[in-house]
């Protein structure tokens, strides 16, 4: 790190943005966080709203870097803009959200900007004095335009380029003068009064404002569910159905937007049970179609997926995980729902599910779901979560003609091929035929052909989930299975399974532990089922230490794996609504490598403290 | 009682009805009029929830979906988006569409689906072995109703017309002819058509078996289909002998109007106006370049 060119120094800026719905946040980090994304930064929006249709405390965590590794999520921030008292009780600890308390006790790299007094010991609070644009006491929501003027005043962002992505966005809507006599406001509040005392300001304005690209590739701003849509749509996708449900509901408001130019349409059915039942009587035709739903709605879909399972239709259903179970916390995240949508449902059916860790993954497993519908003519269950939903971020722009691992794949239908030949269906018992049977014979013969077709699933798809060893060397064949009775101990310290968001999370908690001399052999399954053995088998052959990093409180994934090959894990487990941040995880790896030489080391004595030869 | 085995809509699946059910004149009508309308075995989609009527398509070889209880209207709705140009028939009973299936019936009816729905009314749970349905007389003993059915009839015409349905017809499964010409006047119907059938169960149940002297056709009667008030006068005497041994029942044309909204024209005024919007992916991620935001 060079510190007298800035410019050539890591750069990451971390903005917290906390107020009351209404307030005009989450309009604010989208704002923010495509301004910094126009500049050619990497960035993205970590979105925390409550479910609420107004109230309740709202916060968006932006996160602007040249570095596109860097994690969405953070216990940290450089600037916290609270836009309301009530997000100021907040900061100050009275309750609510604990990740703004967590950065704010931080101290020293946090510069609170706030509505009133000064906070924690080092951080420095300023005032932002709303009260200078009275078009705010009338109306709340432009206190956003003020704080995107005093941002762009401090951090140096040019060109009144904030100013512009508002105006663009309140084209078709009222108040666009407004928001710009409010962002003016801001600016020149900031440029008079909170820039010439501010102590961090330098590293920061002076990247901003140099603006160097760098990115120069096409990038576009993806949330997971976006990314959803998108796949879908490069998949084939020509009826989507589904109902309202957190957080799930704007993948079909994208695709709503989309389908009608492409041939296709959008439906909003009246439950979810429909919106299932017209996702399978499109296929029936051959014609790919999709639902996307929630918890909830994840549980009114068993009984067709089960029709389809029986009926070997194929469809593709995306839920999109939230904390449960009931209605639980519809706006939060959570991976509580691996094993509903691999077991939920009576009877034995057959069904594939895929789980997304990032904005890329939802898009390209979008497309694989369809592929695998269509080739073993079953439910696909694509599993996203709050976390990754939600999550806005400038991304490379994804091509749909490569694979999940960018291997070019054959162009997907644009305009599918409907079957003409006649056909019937019944989720009865039913012979080669369709024709409903109850004899043990033919019951026998058709689960077996049901569920054997699922055992090529390992051969098609083994490249979608890889062991990532980093520098490690792989174990002799000789030694496999057989770490722990190395002469030289074994080739890692711990081996981390993941899934989901908090995969994500894990892959930068690794990276950061690499880099502390931690040597760490790594799975990240997409395919969670049919479950897939010699993978996790696999790990054992770099330590027996095996740890597994989920948002649920009973280690779902913990279980399937102990279920289906006997290997114990340790679990690392978060279910509080909020994702992990690779800080936790870190810390959580390092704890478990620690207790367990402690352990060791009590057993290699022999009780007089002296250590075993 | 015709063979309809001989059909050349029929699969040669014997249809797994008792002996005697008045199903087996439904299942004859609507095949010979599929024959009538010179529909071919790819034209047509029946589709069914689970209980007696519902097997109805297991019997045919047209395209066919025998779906879970409750459940056709959805999986039609999704045949009908896929496959616009493929005719979809419904057929269900009293307690797969008006118990279990319910929401799905209002909610097609008042989105003016392009869907007929033939409901074969018993007025009971037939295949389960005697329960009440929505529709069995006050006081019915079904298996899980010992001391009687506690509440009145639900009137399946009333509630497809207050739904929002463009087309309402009453036939009785006594009268095969009758039944036929109402299945192809719902069919030639662009918007959703309800047949409504009286079908009383020979097996179960302590209705009057033969009710054909007590029907009335209500166009030979003046009856004014396109006005609501008439209609649902017409609509409301269905069950009028529970009371009345001797009253009427009017069947025929009990609702039609052809100025209602059609979801399927609707879905394709939506895709007339949006084309060329977009024709792939790449306008779509054109669009979605961080200092592009008005989408």
């Amino acid at each position: 790190m060079d510190a007298t060119n800035n410019n050539d120094a890591p750069f990451t800026l971390r903005v917290l943005l906390v107020g009351e719905a209404g307030d005009g946040v989450l309009s604010g980090g989208d704002t923010f966080m495509r301004a910094a994304a126009a500049l050619g930064f990497h960035s993205s929006a970590h979105n925390c709203f409550p479910p609420t249709i107004r109230g309740g405390i709202c916060s968006v965590l932006v996160t602007v870097s040249d570095d596109d590794s860097v994690a969405p999520v953070s216990l940290s921030a450089d600037f916290v803009f609270a836009l309301s008292r009530a997000a100021l009780v907040v900061l100050g600890g009275a309750e609510g959200i604990d990740r703004v308390n967590d950065a704010i006790s931080r101290g020293d790299s946090i510069s609170a900007i706030n509505t009133g007094d000064g906070l924690s010991d080092g951080t420095q609070s300023f005032k932002l004095d709303f009260d200078l644009c009275p078009l705010i006491h009338t109306h709340q929501q432009l206190k956003s335009s003020f704080v995107m003027g005093v941002l762009s005043a401090i951090l140096g962002i040019p060109g009144n380029l904030a100013l512009s992505i508002i105006t663009e966005k309140l084209k078709s809507k009222n108040l666009t003068e407004q928001n710009a006599e409010s962002f003016r406001i801001g600016f020149e509040s900031a440029e008079s009064g909170i820039l010439p005392s501010l102590r961090t300001v330098n590293k920061h304005t002076s990247r901003l404002a140099s603006g160097r690209p760098l990115f120069s590739e096409d990038r576009v701003v993806l949330d997971g569910n976006l990314a959803v849509a998108l796949g879908a749509v490069s998949a084939g996708c020509r009826v989507y159905a589904s109902y309202p449900i957190s957080p799930a509901t704007s993948i079909g408001a994208h695709i709503a937007a989309y389908l009608p130019a492409l041939g296709g349409f959008a439906y909003q059915a009246e439950d979810e049970i429909s919106a299932i039942g017209v996702t399978v009587g499109a296929w029936f035709f051959d014609i790919p179609a999709m639902t996307a739903t929630s918890g909830p709605g994840l549980s009114l879909i068993q009984e067709f997926l089960g029709y389809c399972s029986m009926t070997e239709t194929p469809a593709v259903v995306v839920n999109v995980q939230r904390a449960g179970p009931s209605t639980g916390m519809p706006t939060k995240h959570s991976q509580e729902d691996l094993m509903a949508a691999i077991f939920g449902g009576h009877g034995e059916g057959q069904r594939i599910v895929l789980a997304a860790s990032t904005i890329e993954e939802c898009f390209y497993l979008t497309i694989e779901a369809f592929d695998m519908a269509r080739r073993f003519r079953c439910p696909v269950i694509l599993l996203t979560d709050g976390a990754v939903g939600n999550l806005q971020m400038s991304c490379k722009r994804p091509d749909a003609s490569v694979d999940i691992n960018g291997h070019a794949v054959a162009a997907p239908s644009q305009a599918a091929t409907p079957n003409t030949a006649v056909r019937r269906i019944t989720g009865l018992e039913h012979d080669t035929k369709g024709v409903p049977s109850n004899t043990a014979n033919n019951r026998v013969r058709q689960q077996y052909k049901r569920f054997s077709k699922m055992d090529k699933i390992e051969a098609y798809y083994n490249y979608m989930q890889t062991i990532d060893i980093g520098d490690l060397k792989p174990p002799m064949p000789k030694s496999r299975f057989a770490a722990k009775m190395r002469d030289d101990g074994p080739p890692a310290d711990i081996c981390v399974i993941s899934w989901g968001f908090s995969a994500e999370m894990t892959r930068k908690a690794v990276s950061a532990l690499r880099k502390r001399g931690i040597k760490i052999a790594c799975l990240y399954p997409r395919l969670l089922f049919p479950f897939i053995n010699g993978h996790y088998l696999e790990l054992l052959n770099f330590c027996p230490r095996i740890a597994v990093v989920e948002s649920n409180y009973t280690g779902q994934l913990a279980s399937l794996i102990r279920m289906n090959t006997g290997i114990n894990t340790i679990s690392v487990k978060k279910y509080n609504g909020e994702p992990f941040t690779p800080e936790e995880i870190e810390a959580e790896l390092v704890g478990i490598i620690e207790m367990e030489k402690f352990i060791s080391d009590l057993s290699d004595t022999n009780g007089d403290g002296a250590a075993k030869k | 009682m015709s063979d309809t085995r001989q059909n050349s809509y029929m699969n040669g699946y014997a249809p797994s009805w008792c002996p005697g059910c008045s199903y087996f004149n439904v299942l004859s009508a609507l095949t010979e009029c599929f024959d009538e309308r010179g529909i071919a075995e790819n034209g047509v989609c029946v589709i069914s929830g689970i209980g007696c009527s519902s097997r109805l398509p297991l019997f045919l070889n047209t395209y066919g979906m025998h779906t879970l209880h409750g459940r056709p209207l959805p999986a039609a709705i999704g045949a009908r988006l896929a496959r616009p140009d493929i005719p979809v028939v419904v057929t269900t009973g009293d307690g797969d569409l008006l118990s279990i299936g319910a929401a799905h019936f209002v909610h097609a009816a008042r989105k003016n689906f392009d869907i007929t729905v033939i409901c074969l009314d018993n007025r009971i749970y037939a295949m389960t072995k005697n329960q009440t349905s929505p529709t069995s007389p006050i006081g019915y003993q079904g298996s899980l109703t010992p001391y009687g059915k506690l509440s009145a009839p639900l009137n399946i015409s009333e509630l497809a017309i207050g739904s929002g349905a463009s087309m309402v017809c009453r036939s009785c499964a006594c009268d095969k002819t009758h039944l036929k010409k109402m299945f192809d006047d719902a069919m030639n119907h662009r918007g959703f058509s309800l047949v409504e059938v009286i079908a009383p169960c020979r097996t179960f149940g302590n209705q009057q078996k033969d009710i054909s002297e007590r029907l009335y056709d209500l166009q030979a009667n003046g009856h004014q289909a396109d006005d609501k008030e008439s209609a649902m006068r017409a609509a409301a005497h269905v069950y009028d002998s529970d009371s009345d041994a001797n009253a009427g029942i009017p069947v025929g044309v009990v609702w039609k109007r052809d100025d209602m909204l059609c979801f399927d024209d609707q879905v394709e005024r939506v895709a007339a106006e949006n084309k060329g919007k977009y024709s792939s992916i790449n306008d779509i991620l054109d669009e979605l370049r961080p200092d592009n935001v008005n989408r």
